[in-house]
């Protein structure tokens, strides 16, 4: 399930927050290593207008 | 190499004090400071009332002179914050309700005032319902990136994109579309995702890989400012049902629907953030978080900075969220005061709490201080909505679908 993937609330502990650093960064290895995900970013941020316009309603 | 997430930026300072004033000094971030950003506010006019806008004052025609846009950009080179390229966006409320010459003005204005070592790039959003021939030439002749305001089909559209005499504008919008069309003129699309919109996932697919625009932008219905509930609030598991299903179908489209947060999520988990340092230790590359990385112009010259919709807001503790009014004050001065200095460390704190607490906080980088704000009440929280909206889903659905796409080479991997 997708949403037993969404995170810790605030009150979590710094140990359990690190752990699942860790496990996320662990599943974008492998999945970079495996040629699954790009491991460079494609194409240039600054080009994208609409990446400044996600802020609000409208 | 240390992460953002492994270094606390604010143990070094005040005895560890993550809310202790700090004096502001540009100088102190590596690379230096430089606005990315300027966001003016031509008028905060709006010429249709959506439901979920949060914007306060959309009945006041007040207008921007072009003087205050040559001056919101002649003060940012004094202040030594215009680097080789600046984006300015034309937005809130409806730019278009600015006479057609202003624009001319006020592009030459800038454009004199940033001089010819900095490359602005002129965008504006907009509803589209006034667009006509005379406004795509002027596109047209300075370049301007148009970005429309479509919440998809009419059926999702004109549920809450009303006119002033509550009727629904989608055909107006589209007739705006259709010029653009006939110029040849690229657009980008946001819409505001309610929860109408969250079942019907394949008719926004649909709706804007026909309208052909070249990026797609899904704002989820935010509580801010004068609309105060999100309608997202308590279906977080249909919105992310809803982006699985887009996230599909931009995939399977082969890039006839770019949908921008999986773009985002992408290029998120590809490079993380930038290096940026902040007094010798890391600091996230978060424009949001990062004092004039974003600066915000209303149209009588008062600015702000952090989040675009805190310009205009007040809140209790805060006071004010405007930090000045270009014809007094620069913004470097701006920032020599006390509430500045107590913004930015709300701000600040809030970062650090992400940092505390959040697993993707290496990939985002302290969230938007507005949305802690309006959602927790407090600049100096943690996680919100919009955090699980436009970062958290996004990337566990992109990771996902990788991890579908071949579990065999991922076990070999293993």
């Amino acid at each position: 399930m997708l949403s037993d993937r969404l995170p810790p609330r605030a009150d979590a502990s710094a140990s359990a927050v690190e752990e699942q650093r860790r496990e996320l960064q662990a599943r974008i290895d492998a999945l970079q290593q495996a040629g699954l995900l790009p491991a460079q970013p494609v194409g240039d941020p600054a080009a994208s207008i609409v990446q400044w316009t996600n802020w609000s309603n409208g | 190499m240390p992460t953002v997430a492994t270094v606390r930026w604010t143990d070094r300072r005040a005895g560890g004090r993550a809310d202790a004033p700090v004096a502001f000094d540009p100088a102190d971030f590596q690379p230096g400071l430089a606005t990315r950003l300027l966001v003016l506010q031509p008028t905060p006019f709006c010429n249709i009332r959506c439901d979920y806008c949060y914007l306060p004052d959309r009945d006041d025609k007040s207008r921007m002179a072009p003087a205050i846009a040559r001056l919101a950009v002649r003060r940012l080179a004094e202040d030594g914050l215009l680097g080789d390229r600046l984006t300015v966006i034309w937005h809130a409320g409806e730019p278009l309700a600015m006479p057609l010459g202003f624009y001319d003005e006020a592009i030459a204005a800038i454009g004199e005032a940033a001089g010819a070592h900095c490359a602005v790039t002129h965008a504006l959003q907009t509803n589209a319902m006034l667009i006509d021939d005379d406004w795509c030439r002027l596109f047209l002749r300075h370049g301007v990136r148009v970005g429309v305001s479509l919440d998809g089909p009419a059926f999702l559209h004109d549920a809450h994109r009303l006119s002033r005499r509550g009727h629904g504008t989608h055909a107006r919008a589209m007739r705006g579309v259709e010029r653009l069309r006939a110029h040849g003129i690229a657009f980008h699309a946001i819409a505001v995702v309610t929860a109408q919109a969250l079942a019907h996932a394949d008719a926004v697919a649909d709706f804007f890989e026909a309208l052909g625009a070249t990026e797609l932008g899904c704002n989820f219905d935010e509580a801010e400012g004068s609309h105060g509930e999100s309608s997202v609030a308590g279906r977080e598991d249909s919105h992310l049902a809803f982006l699985a299903r887009l996230f599909e179908r931009a995939v399977a489209g082969g890039g006839r629907l770019q949908v921008r947060e999986r773009s985002q999520a992408l290029r998120r988990l590809a490079g993380g953030m930038p290096p940026l340092r902040w007094r010798g230790i890391d600091y996230p590359d978060n424009a949001q978080v990062q004092p004039f990385a974003i600066v915000n112009v209303a149209w009588n010259g008062d600015f702000g900075s952090f989040s675009p919709e805190l310009l205009g807001f007040t809140a209790p503790g805060h006071g004010s969220f405007t930090l000045g009014n270009l014809t007094q004050t620069g913004y470097l001065d701006s920032a020599r005061g006390e509430p500045f200095e107590r913004l930015w460390a709300a701000i600040r704190r809030g970062t650090e709490a992400c940092r505390r607490t959040c697993r993707y906080f290496d990939f985002c980088g302290g969230g938007a201080p507005v949305n802690k704000l309006c959602e927790n009440g407090d600049l100096a929280s943690a996680e919100t909505l919009y955090c699980r909206s436009m970062v958290q889903r996004p990337i566990e659905l992109v990771l996902a679908r990788a991890e579908a796409a071949a579990p065999g080479r991922l076990q070999r991997q293993a």
